[in-house]
Parts: C-alpha cells; sequence; structure tokens
C-alpha cells in the first residue's frame, strides 16, 4: 500500500457507499477526514476540515450534490470534487463539469476504478 | 393511460440484471418472467423501494420482494451477517435501488428521454400500493432469481 498525506471527505447518504468508499480510500494510502451524509453538512464543515479531495453523491434527500457542488465552488473555488453517483445521465456529468467537478465515478464501481480516478485527480 | 413502450421496459431491465450480477451475485441467475399489468395493483410483498421519477417520465418505480430476499440481498452486498433489515441493511438495498434507477436514467437519456430521479424509500411490513388514481394499471416485470422472485413496477402517469 502506498501511503500519502492526502486527504478525503466522502459525502453520501447511503450508509453502504459510505462504508465502501471508506474502505476502498483507506486501503490504498488516502486518509478520509470526514464522512458526511448530505450537501449541507459538506457546506458546513468543508471550510474547517479542507480536505484534498471532495467524493459527492448527487441524489440524496434535503439537498442534491449538483446543488452543493455550485455552493461550494463558489465559496471555495479552489477545493477538487469527484461527482460518485448512479445517476451518470449525460446531463448530470455536463452539468457537473461545467460546475467545475474533475471527474465523475458511476456507481456501480470497481475499487480499481475508482482509485485510478482519484489518482489521475489528485496528481493533477 | 400511458403506453410503455417496450424499450423503456427495457431500460429498466437490463440495469436491474447487470446491478444484482455486479452488486448482490447471490441472487444468482435471473430470468425475466412474463411481463403483466394489473388495476391497481397492491404489491404482495413486504419489501418495497420506490422511487419519484420526473421529466420525459413521470411516476414510480417500486422494486419489491419479500424480506428473506432482502435480507439475504442485503448480506450480500454489506459482507456480513444480517439478522434483520437495520439501517445498514435498508440502505444497502436502496442503494441497489437507486443504481437500477440511475442506470436506467443514463440508458433512457440515449433515447433522449430526460428522467430525475428523488431519493429512494423503503418501505417494510406493509403491502405497497404500486396502482393509483393517476396511474391504474403498472407495468410489472417479475426476475426470477435463485433467491427468489423481485418485481419491479413501472407507474408512469
Amino acid at each position: 500500500m502506498v501511503m500519502n498525506d492526502l486527504t478525503v471527505m466522502i459525502v453520501d447518504d447511503s450508509k453502504l457507499m459510505r462504508t465502501m468508499l471508506t474502505k476502498i480510500l483507506e486501503s490504498s494510502g488516502y486518509k478520509v477526514v470526514a464522512v458526511l451524509e448530505d450537501g449541507f453538512e459538506l457546506l458546513e464543515k468543508y471550510a474547517q476540515i479542507k480536505p484534498d479531495l471532495v467524493l459527492l453523491d448527487v441524489i440524496m434527500p434535503k439537498m442534491n450534490g449538483l446543488e452543493a457542488l455550485e455552493l461550494l465552488l463558489a465559496k471555495e473555488p479552489d477545493a477538487s470534487v469527484i461527482i460518485v453517483t448512479s445517476a451518470g445521465k449525460e446531463a448530470n456529468v455536463i452539468k457537473a463539469h461545467e460546475l467545475g467537478a474533475k471527474n465523475f465515478i458511476i456507481k456501480p464501481f470497481d475499487r480499481d476504478k475508482v482509485i485510478e480516478i482519484i489518482d489521475q485527480v489528485m496528481s493533477n | 393511460m400511458l403506453k410503455l413502450e417496450a424499450e423503456t421496459v427495457n431500460a429498466f431491465i437490463e440495469p436491474c440484471l447487470s446491478v444484482f450480477e455486479k452488486l448482490t451475485p447471490k441472487v444468482g441467475r435471473v430470468v425475466v418472467g412474463a411481463v403483466y399489468v394489473e388495476a391497481m395493483k397492491v404489491s404482495n410483498s413486504d419489501v418495497s423501494m420506490s422511487c419519484m421519477i420526473s421529466g420525459s417520465l413521470e411516476g414510480k418505480v417500486v422494486l419489491s420482494m419479500k424480506s428473506d430476499v432482502a435480507l439475504e440481498i442485503a448480506e450480500d452486498m454489506v459482507g456480513e451477517a444480517v439478522d434483520f433489515l437495520d439501517d445498514n441493511a435498508q440502505s444497502a438495498i436502496k442503494e441497489l435501488m437507486t443504481m437500477v434507477v440511475g442506470n436506467a436514467a443514463v440508458e433512457l437519456g440515449k433515447k433522449d428521454l430526460d428522467i430525475n430521479i428523488a431519493p429512494v424509500t423503503f418501505s417494510y411490513g406493509f403491502q405497497e400500493q404500486i396502482g393509483s388514481p393517476s396511474c391504474p394499471y403498472p407495468v410489472t416485470v417479475p426476475l426470477l432469481c435463485d433467491l427468489g422472485t423481485v418485481e419491479i413496477d413501472l407507474a408512469f402517469y
């Protein structure tokens, strides 16, 4: 396992997804510094924690991931966000890129694909 | 009554097959049963996940199954023993449903149908009303799995 100092925040309303992503990230040497359940929590906690990367779900109650992404990047334009969702329809992918997401991971995902995309974003 | 085209129905069946295969191999072989329409259908299963959709199609998609099947699927997804449908187990099968509908939205998008998906709701212990006055004739696709039958209902206005 390659250890690194990169910190990641996970935002997903699904407990299963939060657990799966945490395991994948930690087994690849990333440090998961916060695991949140919705967009409001992201907006509240991002500034305190300032992770190197945010993995953000789209379909969530209260505030969806694309709305949260727009609000986050308006306040924190340097935030790196990867969208992780099953709602991978073209319109969402285009909107996420326009809003400033660094990449898109489609559920269901493979562990290797998740790490490949994260490594790629973090190396940039 | 909205007339559902076969390719619209297929757009939901294909993701069921691929998501089940990837996330819950314990489901085993899945055979698509005879599609049927039942007036004002009430699910005969005690576990249902319901997802409201809007856009080019309006209505709801319901995935229903008996609780023993739901338990086996949740156990497979979570990767540990599950004795009852607790928050963790519910989260797992809700996610399964989200992926099915999300992947269906991708397929429908290729046919120029743009649909938006609401968060999935889970119900346990009672039989979900599928048909409604605005959609009295939902379309049901039974998926016959090694674990038991899972039904997907498409109730669009």
